[in-house]
């Protein structure tokens, strides 16, 4: 419990849920912040969490990095929710982009990670189908191999090149415009 | 320490994301990317090739739209497909004939511009024809644009410009000339950009540019500045976008106008030197601008590159190179040039990722592929 340090000191009403890492680690987390996973949702909305929710597939220090998403994006959700009905009010838009600005900031921020770390996010956020976070590092990734050769791919990610020379001799042909 | 922490794990991170995961990342890269990375091992060029994941991948092209040139042809667009169905299933996402838009008729709708899988439609509708228990009047047609996507079915209608689409009648702005810039590696949004032409006697110089964003989803008005370069530009009836810019054939001028997305920069670059008879069209391939100047009297088509040097900070650095001059007769594998198979033979358009030119053949149709 005194590992979850989330500190939601105004969170008297929110139901919490408790998260179990594979090296069970225990999180506890608000309604809220959890939902933002389908698969904890779900498991809600079927009212099995009691006695926590155990993650197999989840480490600790990465659902530790999960969980600090979710509760940033939490807050991000609840306050869109609140405006859909002022989408005009300007005044609300100015403070709509400011918060948005900041978002992105953490998300920049978030995504400081190694290649490892990256992979273990996107898996998990894929296992708690968490669509945010799924977009945000699959695009991390995207964005730091775009430019690379295939080359450096296979360098980067320890990728065998198992074409057969003629095979890979007809796809150069028939993409060369790529390599230009 | 971090390729400690990897090798611990599994020998390749990325033989360890399950690949559904590697699509999810695939569909986020540019076309380009794409193309290079069937290269990179048999997973990756069997993922990306794979006809089940093809429609969320960037577009690479698969097929392309023009207009028929059979004016009475109904739909009065055609399409003619590059690659072969059975290997890559590519077209069979792609409803070609627009079933999916809510028009009632197609002599209602024309095919303006056709931008890396978006397509660009003036549609009308006839105030009579909706409300039928009016009166009997004239009827009144108001025009307006709808972009979608033939893959995904999607289409919207855009807001109204600040003047009204397709115009051309004596003493107005001649609104009919109207172009698509959409390139989804760089930026989800297109833009639409309108030429305001003006009646000058015999032709319509380029007054000023309406650019809309589907970002804003608002239309802004671009007096042209294109003057402040030559006299007046008049268009020569054909657009090409690359790179965030739309660029105009010219008639009269032997040039090339730009307008980016923002009407912020507006540029006119001066024809190849040899061309000197103003009979050049634009085109795009290959992520470079080609002049294409049909040589009637060598009977050859000329292919000028525009190099701009990566780190060119002026202009002035942006040169055409002649990059192929090919002998209409060779080129078409047919007689000289009166020869009656030679009628009707035209450009469509460029390979945007290779060396393929395509041209019509009424005899041959459908469309027919040469490099």
């Amino acid at each position: 419990m005194a590992s979850a340090g989330s500190g939601d000191e105004k969170a008297a009403a929110a139901a919490m849920i408790t998260l179990i890492s594979s090296d069970n680690e225990k999180f506890e987390v608000t309604e809220a912040t959890a939902t933002l996973s389908q698969t904890i949702r779900h498991m809600i909305e079927d009212g099995c969490t009691d006695g926590g929710v155990p993650l197999p597939n989840v480490t600790s220090k990465i659902l530790a990095r999960v969980i600090e998403y979710c509760k940033k994006h939490a807050t991000a959700a609840a306050g869109e929710e609140g405006s859909s009905s002022s989408f005009s009010d300007a005044a609300f838009l100015e403070v709509d982009r400011a918060f948005l600005e900041e978002l992105e900031e953490f998300d920049d921020a978030f995504l400081e990670v190694d290649r490892a770390t990256l992979f273990d996010l996107i898996l998990a956020a894929n296992y708690l189908d968490i669509k945010g976070l799924l977009n945000l590092t699959c695009q991390k990734v995207a964005d730091s191999v775009k430019g690379k050769t295939p080359e450096q791919i296979r360098e980067m990610y320890n990728i065998v090149n198992d074409l057969t020379p003629e095979e890979e001799a007809e796809i150069r042909r028939e993409t060369q415009w790529a390599f230009e | 320490m971090n390729c400690d922490s990897r090798r611990r794990r599994s020998p390749s991170p990325a033989a360890y994301l399950p690949d559904d995961l590697l699509v999810e990342i695939l569909t986020r890269l540019p076309a380009k990317s794409l193309c290079r990375f069937k290269s990179v091992s048999r997973t990756w060029r069997d993922l990306i090739s794979n006809p089940a994941n093809r429609f969320r991948f960037a577009q690479t092209l698969s097929g392309l739209f023009f207009f028929h040139p059979d004016h009475r042809a109904r739909p009065p667009w055609r399409f003619c497909g590059f690659s072969s169905p059975e290997r890559d299933g590519g077209l069979s996402t792609v409803d070609t004939a627009l079933s999916f838009l809510p028009s009632t008729s197609y002599s209602e709708m024309e095919l303006l511009d056709s931008c890396n899988g978006l397509l660009l439609l003036r549609c009308s509708c006839s105030s009579r024809s909706r409300h039928g228990r009016r009166r009997t009047r004239t009827t009144t047609s108001t025009r307006f644009y709808v972009v979608c996507n033939p893959a995904t079915k999607s289409w919207v209608v855009l807001p109204q410009p600040s003047y009204a689409p397709g115009e051309s009648r004596a003493w107005c702005k001649n609104t009919c000339n109207a172009a698509l810039g959409f390139d989804p590696a760089v930026s989800p949004h297109f833009h639409v950009f309108q030429l305001v032409q003006h009646d000058d006697q015999c032709y319509d110089y380029v007054e000023a540019v309406d650019i809309y964003s589907s970002d804003t989803g608002r239309w802004a008005l671009w007096k042209s500045r294109w003057s402040e370069h030559y006299m007046n530009i008049y268009f020569a009836k054909q657009m090409t976008y690359l790179n965030g810019v739309m660029h105009l054939a010219t008639i009269y001028d032997n040039a090339v106008a730009s307008v980016d997305v923002k009407g912020q920069s507006w540029k006119v670059t001066p024809a190849p030197l040899r061309v000197k008879d103003g009979c050049g069209r634009i085109a795009q391939s290959q992520g470079r601008l080609l002049f294409v100047h049909h040589d009637y009297p060598g009977d050859a088509l000329a292919i000028y590159v525009l190099d701009d040097n990566e780190d060119q900070q002026s202009s002035s650095k942006e040169e055409w190179t002649l990059k192929r001059r090919i002998s209409m007769a060779d080129l078409l594998f047919i007689g000289p040039r009166d020869s009656p198979r030679r009628q009707g033979y035209s450009v469509i358009a460029f390979h945007p990722h290779s060396d393929s030119i395509i041209f019509y053949d009424p005899v041959a149709d459908p469309e027919k592929k040469f490099r």
